[in-house]
Formats: structure tokens, sequence, C-alpha cells
């Protein structure tokens, strides 16, 4: 079992499913997904854990903890998900060239 | 372990933040909260008591100007009416608004709470009853009222400073924000100080030059208080709005040591009635508020979001509005003699036009925002959750700009002119973009 959920094409294609979920993550001000705004750096999928590496659009963003929630709570939806965790990073730095 | 969402979802974020224990990430970034926390921020009751109010002393301001714009057009500047309404929009609504947006601002932004949320509630009681006070105590000028008025809004300023300001010190982030805003407090203890004398002159104690004093008080309380206030908060919300990011601290590191220190001048020489002093610390502050102008102006045209919304509309209205106050502030400053009318069209374009067009277009962003972190933040990535821009109404936000904007300035023109006809319709119209402010927050209230 460990062997299978490692092999890299479940790796690939877990992150896949997670990347779809975050597409649902709206940020509520600017009406874009965090996807398509550039926020999402890095998804690390390891047996059932997935960890979101991710910033936001400027330090202290009122809506830090509201996005990060938003993202824990897609990401669990997922079957095969047994804990999510969130790493807001600031480097590099958000800037609006990000958005997609 | 269960399938249930509590125990699969390691609240790694709000662990960092002290909510849960759960395995910690190996830490991202040095030093400071991770987040843009809201663990610190006051309960919505805090800043909601404070705009509340703020927006019923905005609509008694708009009446009282219906009333008394013919008279400002007619040289009646120092009328005790129209000094009563003047404290309607410059400590109604302009001051409580900001008191209220503090509460909130600084464990957002600077990631320190305020030290106590009940002194907050007993700071806004004061506030409240001080500018109730002083607006029946000018209204019908009972120098007693003034007096007593003095004393309840010394409690408010102090109750928030010290509320707020020695939490600067232990501020992670936010480090211009927390000295405009240290800076902006001391033009308001400093303009108090000045009103004392005023007071004391009322009772008979000693004589003071009304002018000057008029001149000085005004110009640090809504320069020195009100506008330090929202260039230190505007370097914050203006890059977040208009998605303008990286252009909004370092002319700020010279534009309020300018403005700052052409105000203390202005003040000094107006009080001193030492003219060239006066005359070199007005052309000192309007350099510094032009180059905050220049400064705004860059966020806009730099901005990614393009398209404005009626709240950066009403934002960007403001700062013209800030630009004719600071090329009519120099022309009232250098010409020869004083002319009441101009002054009072000053007056008008700097409290009307801009300070409160200013204020109600981040009531626009702030209030949607601040009602959907309370009533929607929970749900977000369930469907149906609405956007903050769906708890407006885009008409209202457009009449307030549109009405406000002109509103101020037919009164400002009418009052400049002596046209008292003119200044009234001004009055009106400006209400009207008032109306449709309150009936705005009202929707986003009610939006569910």
């Amino acid at each position: 079992m460990d062997a299978e959920v490692s092999a890299p094409w479940l790796v690939e294609r877990r992150q896949d499913e997670v990347y779809q979920q975050l597409k649902r993550v709206i940020d509520p001000e600017l009406g874009m997904s965090i996807v398509k705004l550039g926020l999402v750096y890095d998804i690390a999928v390891e047996d059932g854990a997935v960890t979101v590496t991710m910033t936001l659009t400027a330090r202290g963003c009122p809506l830090g903890d509201a996005i990060a929630r938003g993202v824990e709570a897609v990401v669990a939806e997922l079957p095969w998900v047994e804990q999510v965790t969130v790493r807001i990073v600031w480097d590099p730095p958000w800037n609006p060239t990000m958005i997609r | 372990m269960t399938n249930s969402l509590p125990d699969r979802t390691l609240r790694s974020v709000a662990s960092e933040l002290g909510a849960a224990a759960a395995p910690r990430p190996a830490a991202p970034h040095p030093g400071g909260a991770p987040l843009g926390s809201l663990e610190h921020a006051p309960p919505f009751a805090l800043p909601g008591e404070h705009f509340a109010a703020a927006l019923g002393w905005l609509l008694l301001g708009a009446a009282g100007l219906v009333v008394v714009a013919p008279d400002l057009a007619r040289g009646g500047m120092f009328g005790p009416h129209a000094v009563a309404v003047t404290h309607c929009f410059t400590l109604g609504w302009i001051t409580t608004s900001i008191f209220g947006a503090l509460y909130q601002l600084f464990p957002v932004a600077l990631g320190v709470p305020a030290r106590s949320v009940r002194a907050g509630h007993r700071t806004f009681a004061a506030l409240q009853a001080g500018v109730a006070t002083l607006v029946a105590g000018t209204w019908f000028w009972v120098p007693a009222l003034l007096a007593l008025a003095w004393v309840l809004l010394a409690a408010a300023v102090g109750g928030l400073a010290w509320n707020l300001l020695p939490q600067r010190r232990r501020a992670p982030r936010g480090r211009v924000i927390g000295l405009y805003v240290s800076a902006a407090h001391m033009g308001l203890g400093l303009a108090m100080l000045v009103v004392l004398a005023r007071i004391g002159a009322e009772f008979g104690l000693w004589y003071v030059e009304r002018l000057g004093f008029l001149a000085a008080h005004v110009h640090l309380a809504a320069v020195g208080f009100a506008t330090f206030t929202a260039m230190g908060v505007g370097s914050r919300l203006f890059p977040m709005f208009l998605l303008a990011h990286g252009y909004a601290e370092r002319p700020l590191a010279w534009i309020g040591p300018v403005a700052g220190a052409g105000l203390a001048a202005l003040a000094a020489g107006e009080l001193a009635a030492a003219r060239p002093l006066a005359l070199a610390g007005g052309s000192a502050l309007a350099a510094g508020l032009a180059g905050y102008v220049a400064l705004v102006r860059d966020y806009y045209r730099r901005r990614v979001r393009r398209r404005l919304d009626p709240g950066t509309a009403a934002a960007a209205l403001a700062v013209a509005f800030l630009a004719a106050a600071v090329a009519l502030g120099l022309w009232v400053l250098w010409r020869p003699g004083f002319d009441p009318r101009l002054a009072a069209a000053y007056g008008v374009t700097g409290i009307v036009g801009w300070l409160t067009l200013l204020v109600a277009g981040m009531y626009q962003k702030i209030v949607p925002f601040l009602t959907w972190l309370h009533r929607f933040s929970a749900r977000l990535g369930e469907p149906g959750v609405p956007r903050i821009a769906d708890l407006t109404r885009p008409a209202l936000g457009w009449a307030v700009a549109a009405c406000a904007g002109a509103g101020a300035a037919i009164t400002a023109a009418g009052v400049g002119a002596g046209i008292p006809a003119l200044a009234r319709t001004g009055a009106v119209v400006f209400a009207a973009g008032v109306a449709a402010l309150v009936a705005q927050m009202a929707r986003v209230w009610t939006r569910r």
C-alpha cells in the first residue's frame, strides 16, 4: 500500500486534485481564485498528508486566516486526505505580476 | 484516526497563532506573526459602534450644511451654527470613523491589539458625549458646555492614545503606519490645547486673536490629525485595494517630516502673528501635501486592478479635492487681507471634499470587508459564498461618489463666489450623496 501511494504518478495525480480543489478558494476582495492570483507556491503530497505552501497578497492581509481555513476545508474534502498543513511564506513576496 | 474534518485537518496556521496544538511546519519566515491574523482583532461591535455613530453625525452634518451654506457664502464662517456643523463633520464623522478604524487596523496592520476592548467602548462613549456636548454648546453658544465638551473629548483622545499608541512599540510590522498615527495624535492633542486657549478667552481669562487661533486649530486638527492618519493608513489601504504594491513607503519618509514641520511653523506663525513664519510653514505644508497627492496618483497610475470600484473612485476624487485644497490654501495664505468666503471655501474643499469623501470611499471598502469577515469568512470555499463586492450595490456607490463629489465642489464654488443659492444647492446635492452612503451601509449590514 505504502509503495503504491508514493508512486510518482499517484503523487502527481493527487497534487493535481489538490490544485483543482484550490481553484475553489476565491479571494473575496479580488474575486479571483488563489490559484489564479499566483498565491499557491507548492503542493506536497506524502501519503494522506498534504502541505500547501502559499503566500498572501500582503503581510498582515486581514483575509489571511479566512483563506487558510478555506484551503484546509477544500483540500480536506478529498477522500484520501488525512491531514492538511498550510504554510504561509513571504519569500518570494507576492506581486501583481504573479497573477495568471 | 477518524474521517471527521477537525481531526483530519491539522490547523498548523492556527497553531502558529496559538489557537490549537498541531504539528508546526518549519518556520517559513523570520519573526512576526505569519498571517494577517484577526486573532487580536476586537469584537465587531467596537468598530461597528463607531461607524454607526459616525454615519449619524455625517447625516446631521450634511443636513446642517444645507442650513449654513448660504451663511458661509455671505462670509459668516464664524457663526455658531457654522462652527457646530463643522464639528459634526470633523469630530462626529471623521474622528469617530478614525477611532473605529484604528481599533481594527492596529491588530491587522501592526500585529498588536488594543490594550483593552472595554476601555475602547468607554472611549467611544466619551467621544460621543463630547461631540454631542460640543455641537450643542457651539450651536447655542454656551461656554460652560464648551468647557465640558473639552473635558469629555480630552478623556476620549487620552483614552484612545493610552489604549493603542504604547502598543506600537511591540508591533512586529507597520512601522510607517504607527509613526504617522502617533504623529497624528500629537496633532490632535495640540489642536485641543489650542482650543483650550480659545475656551479660556470665552470665560474672559485672557485674549486670543481669533483668526490666528482658528487657522492653527483647523490645520492642526484637519491636517495634523485627520490627514496624517489618512496618509499612514492609506499607505496600507491604497496598495491593497488597488493592487499597487511596492510604491508605498519610501516617499512617506520625507512627506511626513516636511508636512509636519510646515504645519508646526504655520500654527506657530498664526498663533504668534508672525506672518513670515506662517508663510514659510504654510508653503512647506503645501509641498508635503503635494508630495502626498503625487504619491497617491502613483498608486492609481501603477495599479494592476484597472477598473475602479465606487470606493476607490470616491477616494481618487477625494485626493483631487486635496490637491484643490492645497492650491486654495496657498491662495488664502499668500493673498493680502482676509476673505472669509475664500477661507470658508477652502474649509469646505478640505473637510467636505477631501476628508469626508475619502472616509466615505473607504467606508465602502472597509465596512463590507469587516461584515464579510464577520459573516461569511468561515464559509470560504463553499459554493454560494458572496464576494465582498457582492455585499454592496454599485449604483448606490456611484451615487455616493457623484453626489458627494459634485455637491462638495458646488458648495465650495458657491461659498467662494458668494452665491448663497448655489452654495445651498451644492449642500443639497451633497446630502443626497450622504443619504446614498447610509443606504449602502444599511444594505451591507442587512445582506445575508
